[in-house]
């Protein structure tokens, strides 16, 4: 690039403008001033990019380099940080980048003093090096846009060390003298390299001459300036010294290809990506083809039809490793610039940390290396922020004071993995648990059942974070979740194994490549979808007897019993445009067993029922058009090995689609506490305008049925199940809109009734929502309906099962009757205390209890109740007791009775819209007997009966 | 105006009876023999893809979008012309192709004003011919999907 050989005369010196001896840098800005009213280089784009990549490849080891000299003294090493720092300067110099050149000599004129061991370099030393390479690399990255950046303060710095430095040299006026012999030469050697200077005149003569054979030649041909910089110097012993560290860079400078760079660099060309891209593409197309070619070669059982064909196939083959190779990287341009990182980071943490690189020659496609990038910066970081502990903690836990980081990567089983251990202290899994459940992220339950590795996993649940505050370096809270997202997004895995106190190992494993992804083929109807196999958890085969035990339809939204957690479900077909009418209600399985696929993706984990399970295939993706991307649920399609078309599922539009709520957590079979008073219920139309509602925890399940199979014997309906006859209501003012509209397909809620099953038959279910306690029973003129409620504004009606029921049918009423009658009977003068705060339900438990024939005294709270029962103290023979209320709970109600002796043995039934068993535990902790759903009927006022004549019994006993 | 410039030239087809022209440029090739594999989209207009030389492209229904009936001799197997276009390759799926017919611009005509389409921007203009109207397709309103 520079070539020092270039004749020097005293015409070219007489060119340039004087210079200051005194200054180290102004001879560039000398130049600058002369050239930079228009430079014809930056106008030139292809000049300019050759410039930045070769600048940036010859800078790409600098920073490992200079980080190698901290460590020690190594001639060899500075050399190569001289040359390519050298032929930076040279190409910017030629390019009239001064601002490049400036900076890049700052720093070569450093770098000779470090080489001739004027000055020694230490930390603070490489400190300055490192900013001003860091800036340099970032220069010549946009060297247009740099042409005239200010590197004044990098250059400032840098003379700063120099000078610190130089005070601790004893022969400071020496050096000085030789650092402005340095400078002169090192303009002279500008002057010389610029192309367009007319000091020309015998480069031949010059050239012959061998460098390093002749010291003198340089040192001769430079006389002039050289003896004007050294006339003030009194030790000429100095002399020679002086030459021969201006000699030698030039010298390895003038055969670059065969000094600095290794003897194979003539053997490779640049090739752009999207050429190497398509290579890819049509490489797959081949090996495709090839694939086609070779089913109908064995159909026509030529031998040299088939000789052929095996030579194609040997070949493409072939050429498909090739090719794949080729976009291959080593993953040690991405490992290189994390000992730097590391020692930043050891600063900046007052940690002690080494760096240790193992496999940095294994091979990643170079898509992958590239979104590789960040997530292993995170992880390096959090690894010395949170794992590796202070030199002082370190000694103190008996581990060497200096902690190590070890980055390694290996291929295994068709996968890159890349492994970031540390012998730190580990992840705290307890701390990590008890955040987890602090913020929600993992219930008690869910925790309780984790295994260690589990638990640390959950860091990289999406908003985790550790860090007790958060510091500059990690702990943001955003980080662990991006890392795992991005890492999933190359294909990849992310995971975490710690041992408390000996360390983590953060696992990363990766594909091989970007360009084919192993995936599942499904299908159906009529296409073929590809799930990446990344994405898949397993795969479930349920026969029809399984499905039915083990998926449940609420609501039409199917559910799996799986692992202990209900997995939503969600079937393709009815995801997929131009399908059928989606069968929503049906729980019925399709044909003799059901096939899902358990997939995550991001926030979603659901299970997706598919026609057939077909073969994994390696595939390669292909880019779709507009039309098809537009439905949001197709992300690319493959060629499949048979020339068929596979589209790739997206999933998260398939979660979209299904309208799935954007959770990743189960819902957990246990219902969570629910201290609030609410009452869920199934709301379903009566008519256009009217809706309907019943309370959830009456219905026993839903099912959806043929309307033509009920079947109308003496006026009453009955369906058929099995070899069971099941009694179904029809409500006369809903029977009409049915027929309006001429359903075919009907819902029965079934309920309980004096232990038979009776459905009532609605045409259509609209949703299950929580509604309001405040069931106002004003407005209830229609018989069978309890009150009304206000549910977003529109008012629905609360239907009474039990009173529709006992009247639709005649034979449960006669049964109710002749039952009520015996409950009157055995329930003659007994009395009881209920205590509930919604006017709706005391109304309505107190008409079952009445009708069974129960006197019953009502109170609003605790409290009233609490004074009822003193005043009515030998009446009393029960108290029925809501948990929630204001003044005086039904705990301490509960409390306070069973302080009293003579209260001992009061059968006390709590009665709820909802109750766990935490609530049990209380409840039975404060001497409640049993626990009952509100409007229950059947079931309360058998419980009422049993409390009565077992506490009979308990006080005949005493 | 230069000659070259002021002549173009249109491939024509046919759906049902009507007859249309695309012009030549904005075609990249005609193939016959592809299997149209159907896609799960609810857009009627989308007839599916095809795997041409590894590359799945689109393949739009012209009849469809254009709310043009087809002929009743549905034995016909669909043609495709693929057409160039900036960001990406579609195929057209039509019923019969005819053949290249050089026009010049002063032969086109706007559409007449009770002309009524469910896709108006899809038409450059019609060409009278000597026993029917040719319909100018415009390839770029093709490649962008319905506004639904």
């Amino acid at each position: 690039m520079l070539e020092f050989g270039d004749p020097l005369s005293d015409a070219a010196l007489g060119s340039c403008p004087p210079v200051s001896p005194v200054s180290s840098m102004p001879s560039y800005r000398t130049n600058q001033t002369m050239t930079s009213a228009s430079n014809p280089f930056l106008e030139d784009q292809e000049l300019l990019s050759g410039f930045s990549v070769e600048a940036g490849e010859s800078l790409a080891e600098v920073e490992s380099q200079l980080l190698h000299l901290e460590e020690a003294f190594d001639a060899a090493v500075v050399d190569n940080l001289f040359r390519a720092i050298h032929s930076v300067k040279g190409a910017a110099g030629f390019m009239q980048l001064h601002s490049i050149c400036e900076l890049a000599h700052g720093l070569e004129d450093l770098l000779s003093k470090v080489r001739s061991r004027d000055l020694n370099i230490d930390h603070a030393g490489v400190e300055v090096l490192l900013a001003s390479a860091d800036k340099l690399r970032d220069m010549v990255k946009d060297p247009a846009a740099n042409a005239s950046t200010d590197v004044s303060k990098f250059l400032q710095e840098l003379s700063a060390w120099e000078k610190s430095q130089a005070a601790a040299c004893d022969s400071r006026e020496t050096s000085t003298v030789v650092d402005e012999t340095l400078e002169t030469l090192e303009k002279l050697e500008q002057i010389c390299t610029q192309p367009e200077s007319p000091a020309t005149p015998t480069p031949e003569a010059n050239r012959s001459e061998p460098l390093k054979s002749n010291e003198e030649a340089p040192v001769q041909a430079s006389a002039p300036a050289i003896v004007a910089a050294i006339s003030n110097t009194p030790p000429v012993a100095q002399t020679p010294k002086a030459a021969e560290a201006v000699v030698s860079p030039p010298a390895s400078s003038d055969h670059p290809s065969s000094a600095t760079k290794s003897p194979n660099t003539d053997a490779t060309i640049r090739v752009s990506v999207a050429v190497l891209e398509e290579l890819v593409n049509l490489a797959g197309e081949m090996v495709l083809s090839r694939n086609q070619l070779l089913r109908c070669v064995t159909d026509f059982r030529s031998k040299s039809l088939t000789n052929v064909a095996t030579r194609i196939d040997q070949v493409t083959t072939a050429m498909q490793d090739v090719v794949m190779s080729a976009r291959m990287q080593q993953v040690g341009t991405l490992f290189n610039r994390f000992p730097r990182l590391v020692r930043d980071l050891n600063a900046k943490l007052n940690k002690k940390c080494r760096m240790v690189i193992e496999g940095a020659d294994v091979e990643l496609d170079k898509t992958i290396i590239e979104a590789l990038g960040d997530p292993l910066t995170h992880l390096i970081r959090n690894s010395l922020d949170h794992g590796v502990e202070s030199p002082n903690a370190r000694v103190a836990a008996g581990k060497p004071q200096e902690a190590t980081l070890r980055l390694s990567a290996y291929h295994q089983a068709g996968k890159v993995h890349i492994e970031i251990a540390d012998d730190g202290q580990g992840v705290r899994s307890e701390k990590v648990l008890s955040k987890a459940i602090e913020r929600g992220l993992v219930t008690q339950h869910q925790a309780a059942r984790m295994s260690e590795r589990e638990i640390v996993n959950l860091i990289f649940m999406p908003g985790f974070s550790t860090a007790e505050t958060v510091s500059a370096v990690s702990g943001r809270g955003v980080g662990m979740d991006v890392v795992r997202t991005n890492i999933e997004r190359i294909g990849g895995t992310v995971d975490v194994n710690s041992t408390a106190g000996q360390g983590a190992i953060v696992h990363v494993t990766l594909p091989l490549t970007l360009a084919i992804i192993p995936s599942w083929i499904v299908q159906q109807d009529a296409f073929r979808f590809a799930l990446p196999e990344s994405s898949i958890v397993e795969f479930i085969r349920l026969s029809r007897k399984e499905f039915t035990e083990r998926v449940d339809c609420i609501h039409g939204a199917k559910v799996l019993r799986w692992r202990d957690e209900l997995l939503p479900l969600i079937r393709l077909t009815d995801c997929l445009g131009g399908a059928q009418e989606p069968e929503n209600g049906s729980c019925q399985p399709q044909g003799s067993a059901t096939n899902i696929v358990v997939v995550e993706s991001g926030k979603h984990l659901f299970g997706i029922i598919v026609q057939r399970v077909c073969d994994p295939e390696q595939i390669v993706v292909k880019p779709i058009g507009k039309h098809l991307r537009e439905c949001g649920y197709l992300e690319g399609a493959a060629v499949l090995g048979d020339g068929n078309v596979a589209f790739i599922l997206g999933l998260h539009g398939i979660a979209q689609r299904a309208q799935l709520s954007a959770s990743r957590r189960l819902i957990e079979m246990v219902a969570p506490p629910d201290p609030i008073e609410a009452q869920t219920a199934l709301l379903f139309r009566t008519s256009e305008s009217r809706l309907a509602a019943v309370p959830r925890m009456v219905i026993q399940r839903i099912e959806r049925i043929n309307t033509p199979d009920v079947q109308e014997v003496t006026g009453r309906f009955i369906l058929p199940m099995g070899d069971k006859q099941l009694p179904v209501i029809r409500l006369p003012w809903i029977d009409a809109v049915e027929r309006e509209k001429e359903c075919t397909t009907a819902y029965l809620l079934i309920f309980h009734l004096f232990g038979q099953e009776i459905g009532l038959m609605v045409p259509d279910l609209v949703d299950i929502c929580e509604i309001p306690t405040s069931v106002d029973a004003r407005h209830s003129n229609q018989e069978g309906v309890a009150g009304t409620v206000l549910i977003n504004d529109q008012v629905v009606e609360v239907l009474d099962l039990y009173e529709i029921a006992d009247r639709v049918l005649d034979l449960s009423k006669k049964q109710a009757s002749a039952k009520a009658g015996r409950s009157a009977e055995e329930s003659k003068a007994m009395t009881i205390l209920l205590a509930e705060d919604t006017p709706f339900f005391r109304n309505q438990i107190k008409k079952f209890l009445v009708e069974s024939g129960f006197r019953v005294l009502t109170a609003n709270d605790g409290c009233e109740a609490w004074e009822l029962l003193e005043s009515h103290a030998n009446e009393v023979n029960l108290v029925l007791t809501d948990i929630e209320m204001p003044r005086m709970n039904g705990y301490e109600l509960a409390k306070q009775i069973r302080q009293v002796p003579r209260f001992e043995t009061l059968p006390i039934i709590a009665i709820t819209s909802l109750h766990t068993d935490e609530c049990l535990a209380k409840g039975h902790l404060v001497g409640i007997d049993d626990w009952k759903i509100k409007l229950d009927r059947d079931e309360l006022i058998e419980s009422i009966k049993l409390q009565i004549s077992s506490k009979k019994r308990v006080s005949v006993h005493y | 105006m230069i000659a070259n410039h002021y002549h173009f030239e249109l491939m024509t087809f046919r759906i049902g009876t009507q007859l249309f022209g695309i012009d030549i440029e904005s075609i990249k090739e005609i193939n016959c023999h592809l299997k149209i594999v159907p896609a799960p989209l609810p857009d009627p207009t989308v007839l599916g893809v095809i795997n041409l030389r590894g590359d799945v492209l689109t393949v739009v229904d012209l009849g469809n979008t254009l709310k043009i009936p087809r002929s009743r001799n549905s034995a016909t197997t669909d043609k495709f012309i693929v057409l160039r276009c900036d960001e990406e390759r579609i195929a057209l799926a039509v019923e019969k192709l005819e053949d290249v017919t050089s026009i010049s611009r002063d032969q086109i005509q706007p559409l007449p004003s009770n002309f009524r389409s469910n896709r108006p921007e899809a038409y450059k203009g019609l060409v009278k011919m000597e026993n029917e109207v040719l319909l100018i397709i415009d390839a770029e309103a093709m490649t962008s999907p319905a506004v639904c």
